[in-house]
């Protein structure tokens, strides 16, 4: 009976033997409260930890200062657990009183106690960081479909044993040899370079032999490409097929401690995921019209799904996805540019899709940097660059409502115009320029004449910084939406559910973008970003991690409801726009606690950055 | 009432070196023990005790940890209609015990602390059977009926008002959630919460 509502099968009780288990059912209550009750004092010495079978709790910090609304720092409900902290310091910090008439089971403290001395993963439970609950979380999520395709490593999959010839090698003895193997390229060992190997290709022997007017006895190291692109052996696949995607080969060479361990092949990889993946990669790279990309990103969101069910990373996904968005936007830009435009113009993507951060595509921010000295005809800059705007929403990236596109005359300067510009943002300190400054920071190259996004980042990287005043302004919008600790709060947010973008993601990616300004960080990415602030020993590790692991479930839980209204609107060419409101209430009760922690990872965020930069709360 | 409270001193006084006599003490603690039978059917002579549960009420603690549950042996009796509404059925009885050895060990469960349940009167009947030829004498406790605790509640604010006293319409009404309907602990243990809200509304 008792098991009804105490479910042994959900952590933490699941890590109690079954002797541990009939110790903690003898000595439960079931606790009855009226409202307003305090069931824990302040400061009191709880009698137990408490397991709501009915009703909501609240728990308040009456050391804040502040109105009641400003002293809740927490809302329990139906199956949540409270109390753990409480018991085991010996005393309670915060006040947790019955919001509403509430009937809870009780675990006396001795009992609790005595099971988290003598069981230490019952211990680790509660000696939780956020990055502890994800473990749970993960534990319990049984992956759908087999293998965690995010956890495979380079070496433990399908890595093809290097074939090596020496530099003198022919290339007809290089073709018969790649024949008797079977395989596609081969290392060139060529120890007279900086790079000790080269790759050839069968499409680099074609080429030499069709175009390059090179003979079958001429050796393999004059057609051999030198700068390999290459991985270690012990990195996630999944990076490899990133990489691969990011800088668009097929194949990269896998390095262990220096030593060339093997090759890993594109369409290898790609044969470990759905089918789509590797559809969708050839699609974009085949495509030569406008309609053929169309074709490509709409089955983009089917593979969201399938890599969603497969319970992939969702970090992994995010790089994944941005890599071919990129390609899909750089394609769309090769086709549609003549080469005087591709050669004197950058096409960059900014905010969200700049930082590799957009899954489901919400909406298009692009600008353009355009070399000094580009004779453009102003007609047909107009006109391909509206063109190109209206492509880009054609195969589904939604019109940006703030016009931060190519097509507006505003994001679309020269290097020259683009350093005045972004000196004045330094020194406006309107929110609108914040904002731009803001998207612009998050800038990341995906097609034209490279060499002029990097002397602009370049040049952004050592002069942008501002003073601490300007920093302060800037991160100020970090404190600007409180953060939504109540999770079940009043019956109006409930119907509308818990703007995770504005309560979660944007504080974390926009105060971490701020701290990256301060730091000159120059990664666009949240994550890698956090990762060189804790190199930089700006932020403390610990901190860094549960920002990770907080970023990581705002994007879950986003991208689930994302999902859900493609569902069910049954559109899937990305005309719809999405909301960022997630319902608490179906969730269930770890990853609710999960997202109780990592917004309470925000609060204290925010609580530091305040102090770090000065700016006002 | 007074044959009940005359009985009980005969009871006592019969008892009064008997290893019962501490059943007959006034009881001075704070505790409550919630209890109920579950019965083959309503015919307090031909039917009989399936299963019986108690639990002890602490203040407002249902202390579900120190709880009594007994099942009864009663294969011979048992019913196609009794097995669909109890769920019993006769393989879950492999662990039950006689009759006898239940009511003993409820008593010592029970002590002198006061007895409460829904329509009690009629689980005492049915108990009475087994606890006249066993000790000789009717359960001496001070009982507590939850219909008579929430008629007098009802009452107290709505003098005029005619409270439903059935068991659902009560729980209903003191939006007490149902604890295994069905189950003499279950049961137990749902009225026992029904007692505590009645408690505290007063």
């Amino acid at each position: 009976m008792v098991n009804d509502v105490l479910n042994s099968d959900i952590p933490p009780f699941d890590l109690l033997s079954e002797e541990e288990l009939a110790v903690l059912t003898q000595s439960l209550s079931i606790v009855y409260f009226d409202a307003g009750e305090d069931i824990i004092p302040a400061g009191g010495n709880p009698e137990g930890i408490y397991i709501i079978i009915k009703g909501q709790v609240e728990e308040y910090d009456e050391s804040i200062a502040g109105d009641r609304n400003a002293q809740r720092v927490a809302q329990y409900s139906e199956g949540d657990l409270f109390g753990s902290l409480a018991v085991l310091k010996g005393r309670a910090k915060d006040k947790y009183q019955a919001f509403e008439e509430c009937i809870c089971h009780m675990v006396p403290a001795k009992t609790f106690l005595d099971l988290v001395h003598d069981n230490p993963e019952f211990r680790h439970f509660f000696h939780k960081g956020l990055a502890t609950m994800e473990k749970q979380r993960s534990r319990m999520s049984v992956p759908q479909g087999g293998d965690d395709f995010s956890l495979v490593r380079i070496r433990d999959s399908v890595l093809r044993k290097p074939v090596i010839v020496a530099p003198e090698t022919t290339i007809a003895e290089a073709v018969s040899r790649m024949r008797i193997d079977h395989i596609d390229s081969i290392l060139v060992d060529c120890d007279t370079c900086t790079s000790k190997y080269g790759l050839v290709t069968g499409t680099d022997l074609l080429d030499a032999l069709a175009l390059g007017a090179k003979t079958p006895d001429c050796p393999v190291a004059e057609v051999a490409t030198r700068d390999l692109i290459t991985c270690q052996a012990n990195d996630f696949l999944f990076n490899a097929l990133i990489v691969m995607t990011r800088k668009h080969i097929k194949r990269v060479v896998i390095t262990d401690q220096g030593q060339v361990v093997g090759v890993s092949e594109l369409t290898d990889i790609l044969s470990y995921l759905t089918g789509q993946t590797h559809l969708m990669g050839v699609q974009i790279e085949k495509a030569k019209t406008v309609d053929d990309l169309k074709q490509a990103s709409k089955a983009l969101n089917a593979l969201i799904r399938a890599l969603n069910a497969k319970g992939v990373k969702i970090r992994f996904m995010m790089e994944l996805l941005a890599a071919l968005n990129g390609r899909l936007v750089a394609k769309l830009f090769e086709t549609t540019m003549p080469k005087h435009v591709l050669d004197n113009t950058a096409l960059t993507v900014l905010g969200s899709e700049g930082r590799w951060e957009q899954i489901v595509k919400t909406d298009q921010d692009n600008a353009l940097i355009i070399a000094d000295g580009f004779d453009w005809d102003d007609n047909e800059r107009t006109q391909l660059l509206d063109q190109f705007t209206e492509d880009l929403i054609s195969i589904g990236f939604p019109r940006c409502p703030g016009n931060i596109m190519v097509s507006n005359p505003e994001w679309s300067l020269t290097v020259s115009g683009w350093k005045r510009v972004m000196k004045s943002w330094t020194q406006d300190m309107s929110e609108e320029t914040q904002m731009k400054m803001a998207i612009s920071l998050d800038g990341h190259f995906v097609a034209g004449n490279k060499t002029l996004f990097e002397e602009l980042s370049l040049w952004a990287h050592e002069n942008l910084r501002g003073n601490d005043i300007f920093l302060a302004h800037f991160a100020q919008p970090v404190m600007n939406f409180g953060v939504p600790l109540t999770l079940f709060g009043n019956v109006k947010t409930d119907a509308q559910g818990l703007d995770i973008k504005k309560g979660g993601i944007f504080p974390l990616v926009h105060g971490v973008r701020a701290l990256a300004l301060k730091y000159r960080c120059r990664q666009t990415n949240t994550y890698r970003r956090i990762e060189e602030l804790v190199q930089k020993g700006a932020i403390h590790e610990h901190l860094g991690r549960n920002l990770e692991s907080a970023l990581s479930l705002f994007m879950q839980l986003r991208l689930q409801t994302q999902l859900e209204q493609l569902d069910e609107s049954g559109t899937d060419d990305g005309s719809l726009v999405t909301h960022n409101r997630i319902l608490v209430k179906p969730l269930n009760r770890l990853d609710r606690d999960l997202l109780r922690e990592a917004l309470h990872v925000i609060k204290e965020f925010k609580e530091w950055l305040s102090l770090e930069l000065h700016i006002r709360g | 009432m007074l044959t009940r409270t005359l009985i009980r001193l005969a009871d006592r006084f019969k008892n009064r070196h008997s290893d019962f006599q501490p059943l007959f003490e006034p009881y001075t603690g704070s505790e409550v023990v919630s209890l109920d039978c579950e019965m083959t059917g309503l015919d307090t002579k031909n039917d009989h005790i399936v299963s019986i549960g108690a639990v002890k009420i602490d203040g407002n603690q249902v202390k579900t940890g120190e709880s009594f549950e007994a099942m009864i042996d009663h294969r011979q009796w048992l019913s196609e209609e009794s097995i669909r509404i109890h769920r019993i059925r006769k393989m879950d009885l492999d662990d039950a015990v006689s009759i006898e050895t239940a009511v003993m060990a409820m008593i010592e469960f029970i002590g002198n602390r006061p007895i409460l349940g829904y329509n009690l009167r009629f689980d005492l009947k049915f108990l009475d059977r087994y606890t006249k030829p066993l000790l000789g004498f009717s359960l001496p406790n001070q009982m507590i009926e939850l219909s008579d605790l929430y008629r007098k509640s009802v009452v107290s604010k709505r003098p005029d008002a005619v409270p439903h006293l059935g068991f659902e319409e009560i729980l209903d009404d003191l939006d007490v959630p149902i604890f295994g309907r069905h189950t003499a602990l279950g049961d137990a243990t749902t009225v026992a919460m029904a007692y505590i809200k009645l408690k505290r509304s007063r």
